[in-house]
């Protein structure tokens, strides 16, 4: 790993800026889809302290979808209606799960606990990154995320102490959630990743990253007794499920073709306001 | 849904200013009593808040016999 550091994506090395900007558009879609479904689930939650919390999230995930996109916009010259307006539906990268939207509850906290927690750990492998732009704002993003790991974790337990239909939910709900997000974090090495973490813009390989994830939501889930399709193996939490990279690409982070409902993008496009976008 | 618990939120802006009780929240547990006054309570840029159960406090001085904390 180099220890030089990039004042802007101009000084990245070719093959480094297309890793960099692919993991920041992948990050930013999954962080758009999220705000969307926290914002969604401000009403309909078993109390009102919880709508507040998941709108409260919801205002987070945009902020950060906000630094994301302006990164993108200054540092590697994409067009703000590129990142959304003009974009196919196939290309965006979001984690699977959210392209629908939630059924139930236990969907939210599954989302919260897999697909949240999972950025958050790539987030933190972006801490003190040799790319200075995302240095700047990343610690920011972790210390928020913080309160979203604590509401997950917190709504986990509720779920799997309550009672066996809240547990059944919840198990079920967390073999949904947990699959996508293995695929977005892709496998656990890949030329990109290994990119990344030559030119210090990750703290760490990818491989350690994506096994600190799994590592903490193994271990967690079983201290719950919840099965979530993961077991420990030479003290290492691995899926039990068959995850094939075959097709998988840095660009979608999909294991098979698929992509968000149009109806949320809609909604995220404001296509329905469109006559009163302010021109740029 | 699971049994909850009345939280009373206690928190300031400074070093200088006590720390002041500003609400309540009902949560199931220590965990999500600990977001919910976060998110609830984010009007102000806090500079330290804690929750305490409600039925952790000992009332010294309650003349009226009401509820000292409100809801």
């Amino acid at each position: 790993m180099t220890t030089q550091s990039f004042a802007s994506a101009k000084n990245l090395p070719a093959d480094c800026r297309d890793a960099v900007h692919a993991l920041l558009l992948a990050t930013a879609d999954t962080k758009m889809f999220l705000g969307f479904h926290y914002g969604e689930w401000t009403f309909g939650t078993p109390a009102l302290e919880a709508g507040i919390a998941a709108c409260c999230m919801s205002q987070d995930e945009f902020g950060h979808l906000r630094l994301l996109q302006a990164c993108l916009t200054t540092q590697f010259g994409d067009a703000p209606s590129a990142l959304l307006e003009k974009r196919a539906l196939h290309e965006f990268a979001n984690i699977a799960c959210l392209d629908r939207p939630l059924v139930k509850w236990a969907d939210f906290v599954a989302i919260n606990l897999f697909a949240d927690g999972a950025l958050t750990v790539i987030l933190t492998g972006l801490q003190k990154s040799a790319f200075v732009p995302v240095a700047n704002f990343v610690d920011k993003m972790v210390e928020e995320e913080k309160h979203h790991v604590r509401n997950a974790q917190g709504w986990f337990r509720t779920l799997a102490t309550y009672n066996s239909q809240t547990r059944a939910v919840l198990e079920e709900a967390s073999r949904w959630a947990l699959s996508p997000t293995l695929e977005w974090l892709g496998p656990a090495n890949h030329a990109m990743a290994q990119t990344l973490e030559q030119h210090g813009v990750i703290n760490a390989s990818w491989e350690t990253l994506r096994g600190r994830f799994l590592d903490w939501v193994g271990a967690f889930a079983h201290d719950q007794k919840i099965s979530i399709g993961l077991e420990q193996q030479n003290g290492r939490w691995t899926p039990t499920f068959p995850l094939d990279f075959s097709q998988w690409t840095p660009q979608v982070r999909r294991c098979t073709p698929s992509q968000p409902d149009e109806k949320i993008l809609y909604h995220l496009r404001g296509s329905k306001n469109a006559v009163f976008k302010l021109s740029e | 849904m699971a049994s909850q618990r009345i939280y009373e939120v206690f928190a300031r802006k400074s070093h200088e200013e006590p720390i002041m009780h500003v609400g309540s929240v009902n949560a199931p547990n220590d965990e999500l009593a600990k977001v919910y006054a976060w998110t609830a309570y984010d009007e102000e840029k806090w500079l330290e808040m804690c929750v305490v159960r409600r039925s952790e406090i000992i009332p010294v001085l309650n003349p009226e016999d009401k509820p000292i904390w409100g809801n």
